[in-house]
């Protein structure tokens, strides 16, 4: 068996045997059996609470929600980057305060969003936006300062136009590392509106959460969390996936 | 079309006051159709001479034609072929090819057209629908090549285009380059490190100093051409690189005496 | 390139352009003043029941101190952090220097490691309030179960680095293995390591706080949440300012500790 084989056949037993715990963990007693259910019993909850409806509402303001940051983190991330590497001294300037962005507790700002933009979804976008944002950014400006010079001088021996050289050189040459930079994006824009809903919100998978936690509905709850980890685990192997194609003409 | 270089001077500007002359006064004719290759030392300035004729780069003094057109800026009839990957990895073979093309208006159908024919003068027919990433350095200096080519320029520079590639390859490239030369009409000029391939392929070699660079000798390559690399093993072949080696190594030993002196 | 670069050359009045003074580093200065001047003016413009006055927010936090809750729930929250963050060290640095050792391990365990890394794991805190009940261990943990994983995925990518060759150069010197440990590998593998100690300590503040302002009776999470319903707001800003302005100082504590690190080696890729 190859290296990579026996790597990938490893894996899978390990993951397997994560969720094999999940499962056996329970029945054997470890914990209460109030707090800790089966992965065979929050499974039919789950697809129960799919099925009745239950589930829609706070699909549908997850989904919307993080829908709207992200793009909303997409349409201004990529044009502020590349501001970002068009004038080097705003860059320069930039740089200590951007590097240190991701230090802070982003979060903090939520109850004071909350108080300024009042209990709807905009505290919750904005801060997954603000959570996003930043990494688009970085990434694009990156991406475009990476550009090999050498393909630059191939577009200057040809004359080309300004617009030109940008469209079809630096871009298309940026392309990968703006990827990176919408995938994490996307990644921190799901985790933010999951985090916001989960600490004080009315609606949204996270508020399912904690609410179902506060009213110690234990298996709706585990239902909620399931729900979730699966569609971040399922938007990771897509993005991942998307990138190996990007990729494979590199 | 050729090329007059006339008493270029390059001086780059270092930080503060500090300056470094690259290039002292290079005077060379190149004539239509020739092919002349340049060896030098390492940091001789030889690059930056190329950039000088191909516009990227201004020279502190003196001028460049081609043919009677004065340099100031990429000239349409000089096509460049750089040493460092410089294929666009986002498009496939046949796109690489048509790019400059694409850039300057030429129709989809005459663009097409140009571009296989030049795909299948390198020798890449079958692979134009591959990426960069799927084929090896020799093939992707072939793509630069033709899209270089494509654009039928009467000058063609090339800044050791073979240089990130082993011995065996660059001899072999160098047998495709004779061959593909020798269809177009364009007069070369093609830089390098490797005496074998500067013999190889020229009409003449112009060795260089040591930096600030100048035209230390001209060798006069009287080989029979159509040539291959066949001429490796002739006596005539290494008694001209040895009459090239004798110069370069002075030159070289300077340069490494500099670096040490330099204490880096 | 170079046009780009043209671009940055053009000062704005050259008699500003003294050789000592770099203007980026003047607006680098003057980057948190202007900040604070657009916080005062949307203060003004917006009113004070969107906006507190800078100068309210600070004496908020200069009444918290003199009634004592500000000193009360810092107290809770450093004393969560620093639970929290010497757990994650620990865990982060041990596994992920394992994992690090064994190429297959490592092959097998990184992807696993990032995608747990990249999971919405807030959702999983009622699983700590399960297992250690409200208070300060729900708390660590649950942050420890954040900042953990860069510290691991930085060590355990450091550890995977250190080149064979330098192996073979200890061996060849008949190093014991402690000895190795000391002068070659943890040498090594410590600028990463500090990037992963530095980013692990942003999520662990993160952690803290968030786990603070969900189910708490206490901390400076449950004081935001807390001035939310009271919609005290120059307290609101000034907690958002100070948690802000930590975060700010230790980050640059250990950036300058890296800097330090990596001042005499060559820059890598």
């Amino acid at each position: 068996m190859s290296f990579g084989a026996k790597v990938r056949l490893t894996r899978w037993a390990v993951v397997l045997a994560a969720i094999a715990a999940l499962e056996v963990m329970p029945r054997i007693g470890f914990g209460d059996s109030i707090t800790l259910i089966p992965l065979s019993e929050i499974l039919p909850e789950l697809f129960e609470m799919i099925a009745s409806g239950e589930m829609t509402e706070h699909l549908l303001a997850t989904g919307g929600a993080f829908a709207l940051s992200f793009l909303l983190a997409a349409v201004t991330g990529v044009p502020l980057g590349f501001l970002l590497w068009r004038y080097k001294p705003l860059k320069r300037t930039l740089d200590p305060y951007l590097t240190t962005y991701y230090a802070i507790p982003i979060f903090a700002f939520y109850p004071l969003l909350l108080a300024v933009l009042g209990f709807n979804i905009w505290p919750i976008v904005f801060i997954a936006w603000a959570w996003a944002v930043v990494a688009v950014v970085m990434n694009t400006a990156i991406g475009f300062g990476e550009v090999p010079q050498v393909l630059t001088k191939v577009g200057k021996s040809m004359n080309l136009s300004r617009w030109q050289t940008i469209s079809r050189i630096f871009f298309p040459a940026a392309v990968p590392y703006i990827f990176t930079g919408l995938k994490l994006g996307m990644v921190y824009s799901l985790i933010g509106v999951i985090a916001s809903e989960f600490v004080l919100s009315t609606r949204g998978l996270g508020y399912l959460v904690s609410y179902s936690y506060v009213n110690f509905t234990t298996a709706a709850m585990y239902a909620a969390m399931l729900l979730i980890l699966a569609l971040a685990i399922l938007l990771n192997w897509a993005l991942g996936g998307i990138e190996r194609r990007l990729y494979g003409n590199v | 079309m050729h090329i007059q270089i006339k008493d270029v001077r390059k001086v780059f500007e270092g930080r503060g006051d500090e300056k470094v002359e690259a290039l002292s006064g290079i005077d060379l004719t190149v004539s239509e159709n020739e092919f002349v290759a340049i060896v030098g030392p390492s940091g001789c300035g030889k690059s930056t001479l190329l950039e000088i004729v191909a516009g990227l780069t201004e020279p502190s003094g003196g001028e460049v034609l081609i043919g009677r057109d004065p340099i100031n800026g990429p000239h349409p009839e000089v096509g460049i072929v750089f040493q460092q990957e410089s294929t666009f990895p986002w498009r496939t073979v046949l796109e690489n090819v048509e790019f400059g093309l694409e850039m300057h208006g030429v129709g989809k159908k005459e663009r097409r057209e140009r571009s296989l024919e030049l795909i299948e003068l390198v020798g890449l027919q079958g692979f134009e629908g591959r990426y960069p990433g799927e084929l090896s350095g020799g093939m992707r200096q072939r793509v630069a090549i033709a899209r270089t080519l494509v654009m039928d320029p009467g000058v063609l520079l090339m800044d050791e285009p073979f240089g990130a590639l082993d011995e065996q390859t660059r001899l072999i490239l160098g047998d495709e380059l004779l061959r593909i030369w020798s269809r177009t009409e364009a007069t070369a000029l093609f830089i390098t490190h490797s005496i074998e391939e500067a013999t190889l392929l020229s009409d003449r070699v112009v060795v260089m100093s040591a930096r600030p660079g100048t035209t230390r000798k001209v060798v006069e390559v009287d080989l029979e051409r159509p040539r291959d690399s066949s001429v490796v093993s002739t006596p005539e072949f290494g008694r001209l690189t040895g009459e090239i080696w004798e110069v370069l190594r002075e030159e070289s030993m300077k340069t490494l005496k500099g670096q040490e002196r330099g204490g880096s | 390139m170079s046009d780009a670069a043209g671009h940055a050359t053009s000062p704005a009045g050259s008699g500003a352009r003294s050789a000592r003074l770099d203007p980026v580093r003047i607006a680098q200065v003057l980057f948190p003043f202007g900040l604070l001047a657009l916080w005062q003016v949307l203060a003004v413009a917006l009113g004070d029941f969107f906006v507190a006055a800078p100068l309210a927010s600070f004496g908020a936090l200069v009444e918290g101190v003199r009634s004592g809750w500000l000193g009360e729930n810092g107290g809770v929250t450093l004393l969560a952090l620093v639970y929290a963050y010497g757990l994650a060290v620990v865990f982060g640095v041990v596994i992920g220097f394992l994992l690090g050792l064994s190429r297959f391990a490592y092959a097998v365990f990184e992807p696993i490691v990032i995608a747990l890394y990249a999971l919405p794991k807030v959702a999983l805190y009622p699983l700590f309030l399960f297992a250690f009940g409200l208070g300060i261990s729900s708390q660590a943990w649950f942050a420890m179960f954040f900042g953990v994983f860069p510290i691991l995925i930085f060590t355990m990518s450091g550890t995977q680095n250190v080149g064979e060759v330098m192996f073979k150069v200890g061996r060849s010197l008949r190093l014991s293995r402690f000895q190795l440990f000391r002068s070659v590998v943890f040498p090594s593998i410590l600028p990463s390591m500090v990037a992963g100690l530095r980013i692990g300590f942003g999520v662990t503040f993160l952690g803290v706080v968030l786990s603070q302002m969900f189910a708490a009776k206490s901390g400076l999470g449950f004081v935001l949440i807390q001035s939310v319903e009271l919609h005290d707001m120059p307290q609101l800003y000034g907690l958002v300012v100070l948690l802000t302005l930590f975060a700010f100082v230790i980050n640059g504590a250990f950036m300058l500790w890296e800097r330090r690190l990596t001042r005499h080696r060559p820059e890598t890729g």
